[in-house]
């Protein structure tokens, strides 16, 4: 699996100063696939994001299109075509809608005229409001917008670390809808972080579970969806 | 006719908005240099070049949210290299006289600011808030002390300063060598406080400027958007602090002499610069300036209370007529920046901007997406829309109506 894959992480792990939080994990994103991970609070998720997108100290070895960037710092990863939707959605609120939309466009070179429109075409609600202030959108916009801002850099790969958080679960879905769309229409590798384990498995083509910084079960999105121990931890479902 | 208009932006009534405004500056201007006497010229001119400093620290602590109390260091560092140049203090290499006329100093001034403030920017990568208040305090009071070091005392006068220079007129100016002094500097400072406005607009508009208030907004979603901020960080200190050289520079040109006991080199000018800019308006584009006029001639005023004030009427009945009482200047103007602080929240432009909002808006032209008719009908998250926690704009940043349409982007130049 991981010669072809788009994402090979090997052996990583992290931390905070003397705190390691990630005990060397493995996992894989394919090409085209939507892998998820799935982890309660603290288990280390926005930590595996970090790590991934090099904002804090790591070891072990991230490969991205079968180039090491372990070592890399973060505006080159983002320019190698990884990006990323952080956690609370990162708006600048500051700044307009189209602002935000081209502070993702950030690392392209030469215009970005054409992804504006695309992705005002992909999320109409941005273009009607894109002279707005971010900081005035609703949770779920701020979400779409903070999605849309991460595809202006053109990525291979998309990294949400839980989108759903905050959101209605009708919003969610929509969410999920668009996230769904991104692979099947737009060629896109995602990894996505989250808790709410029924509607991300569902999207999900493979999942690992991620228990206080180490990997403990991984299977397809249906595999996980049907077991009774994630069931219990992450539905709230008792047999 | 319905209160706020809406004028569309780039219209003619938005255009003739400017020229109203820009027009009527350039009038007062005009008739300052005209009418005021040389001491109230003096003054207005102190007022430009403390704007062009603060619109250095605009740049930083302003758009990019980096709080800094080093720049008094930059003005005084921009003041010496002009008095250490212009009197052949330094080493010229290759010229056994001094090449240097005051002018091409402040180039020189900008230079040298711009990398010692590329150097002082690094720290701000992992410090935030006061704790880089904290180190750019430390860096003000070391390059003082520099300045005043003993064993430099021939190249930057030590203790003594540097005295008996300065910068007569161009002849093709047409002004007069002594007398138009106070005019001449008036021009200057004027001249580049609107070249330095101008080129500060447009960075600020550029790739730059939206990764600098992207940064201050939330540097960790910058940095995952690819933003580099160590470059951004260290760049823009540079610039920022080149700019305020360049105002030292002018500041010492205009006194004729440099000292490093003068206040506004030491923490009291990095404070002044803060004070001007925090009331004038922090990231608005004509906050510098109207800080800076605020803050020099409201000084000027507290001073002038400071002087005699026991013929005001209600110190007179605890003071004898004619007593000075030393330091009352200050307690004044103490009180009016206290008064300012709890009834302009936003400072001067921030509140003009809430008033006038009141009154006109200027709206953005509609955007041409074909498809987009009504957005409040339009699948679930338009349900969602206006109700949401979040759909509440952050109290700091939005100075202006909390209306669904923001009249102005916080760099629009009117
Ligand atoms: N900046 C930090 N400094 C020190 N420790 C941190 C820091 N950020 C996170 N941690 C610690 O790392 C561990 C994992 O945190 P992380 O944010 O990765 O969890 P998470 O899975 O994203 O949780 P959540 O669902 O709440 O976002 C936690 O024990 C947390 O206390
Ligand atoms: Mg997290």
């Amino acid at each position: 699996m991981s010669g072809d894959a788009l994402l090979a992480v090997t052996g990583l792990t992290a931390g905070y100063g003397p705190v390691e939080v990630l005990h060397g994990l493995d996992f894989t994103v394919g090409e085209g696939e939507i892998v998820v991970i799935l982890g309660a609070n603290g288990a280390g998720k926005t930590t595996t994001m970090r790590a991934v997108s090099g904002m804090i100290p790591r070891h072990g070895t991230v490969e991205f299109g079968g180039v090491d960037i372990s070592g890399a710092k973060p505006d080159a990863i983002v320019r190698a075509g990884v990006s990323q939707v952080p956690q609370g959605r990162g708006t600048f609120t500051d700044l307009t809608v189209e602002d935000n939309l081209e502070c993702g466009g950030y690392t392209v070179k030469g215009s970005i005229a054409e992804d504006l429109e695309r992705w005002y075409g992909v999320f109409p609600r941005l273009a009607e409001r894109r002279d707005q202030k971010a900081g005035s959108l609703s949770g779920g916009e701020q979400q779409m917008l903070a999605v849309a801002r991460a595809m202006m850099s053109r990525p291979k790969l998309l990294l949400c670390d839980e989108p759903s958080l905050g959101l209605a679960p009708l919003i969610t879905k929509e969410l999920f809808k668009v996230l769904g769309n991104l692979r099947d229409e737009h060629g896109m590798s995602l990894l996505i972080v989250e808790q709410n384990a029924g509607m991300s498995l569902a999207l999900a083509d493979r999942a690992y579970v991620l228990e206080t910084g180490s990997i403990v079960a991984t299977g397809t999105g249906d595999e996980l969806l049907a077991d009774d121990t994630i069931k219990e931890a992450y539905l709230g479902v008792v047999n | 006719m319905n209160l706020p208009v809406r004028v569309v932006k780039g219209s003619w009534q938005n255009w003739l908005g400017r020229v109203v405004l820009f027009g009527g500056v350039g009038l007062f201007m005009f008739r300052a240099m005209n009418e005021w006497s040389r001491s109230g010229l003096g003054l207005l001119t102190d007022a430009l070049i403390i704007a062009i400093a603060v619109t250095g620290l605009n740049l930083i602590t302003g758009y990019t949210g980096q709080l800094s109390l080093g720049h008094a260091a930059f003005f005084a560092i921009g003041a010496f290299t002009s008095a250490m140049l212009v009197t052949g203090k330094v080493w010229s290499p290759f010229f056994t006289d001094n090449i240097w006329t005051p002018g091409w100093t402040m180039p020189v001034a900008a230079v040298v600011c711009f990398l010692i403030g590329m150097v002082v920017g690094i720290p701000a990568l992992r410090l935030k808030g006061i704790y880089l208040a904290l180190v750019t305090l430390v860096f003000t009071e070391a390059v003082r002390a520099l300045f005043k070091y003993g064993e430099f005392e021939g190249v930057t006068g030590g203790a003594t300063g540097i005295k008996g220079f300065g910068y007569l007129p161009p002849s093709w100016t047409g002004l007069d060598g002594r007398s138009d002094l106070v005019k001449w500097f008036f021009w200057l400072s004027l001249a580049i406080l609107v070249v330095v406005s101008i080129l500060s607009a447009g960075l600020l508009r550029s790739r730059i400027g939206r990764a600098m208030v992207a940064v201050r907004d939330n540097e960790t979603a910058a940095a995952v958007m690819g933003v580099n901020l160590f470059s951004i960080k260290t760049l823009v200190f540079g610039l920022s602090g080149a700019i305020a050289g360049v105002a030292g520079s002018l500041y010492a040109l205009k006194l004729t002499l440099v000292d490093a006991d003068i206040p506004i080199f030491g923490l009291f000018g990095s404070v002044t610069l803060l004070v001007a800019l925090v009331v004038g308006g922090a990231a608005q584009n004509w906050g510098p300036f109207v800080g800076a006029m605020f803050y020099v001639f409201v000084n000027d005023f507290a001073r002038g209370v400071g002087e005699a004030p026991s013929d005001a009427v209600i110190l007179g009945w605890f003071v004898d007529s004619g007593t000075k009482i030393n330091g009352l200047g200050g307690v004044t103007f103490g009180v009016l920046l206290i008064l300012f602080a709890r009834f302009v929240p936003f400072g001067a432009v921030g509140t003009m901007r809430m008033w006038r909002s009141k009154l006109v808006q200027v709206v953005p032209r509609v955007p041409a997406v074909a498809g987009v008719v009504d957005s409040r009908s339009s699948g679930p998250l338009g349900e969602e829309g206006s109700g949401s926690v979040d759909s509440t704009p952050s109290s700091i940043g939005a100075v202006e109506s909390p209306g669904p349409i923001d009249p102005d982007r916080p760099d629009s130049p009117s």
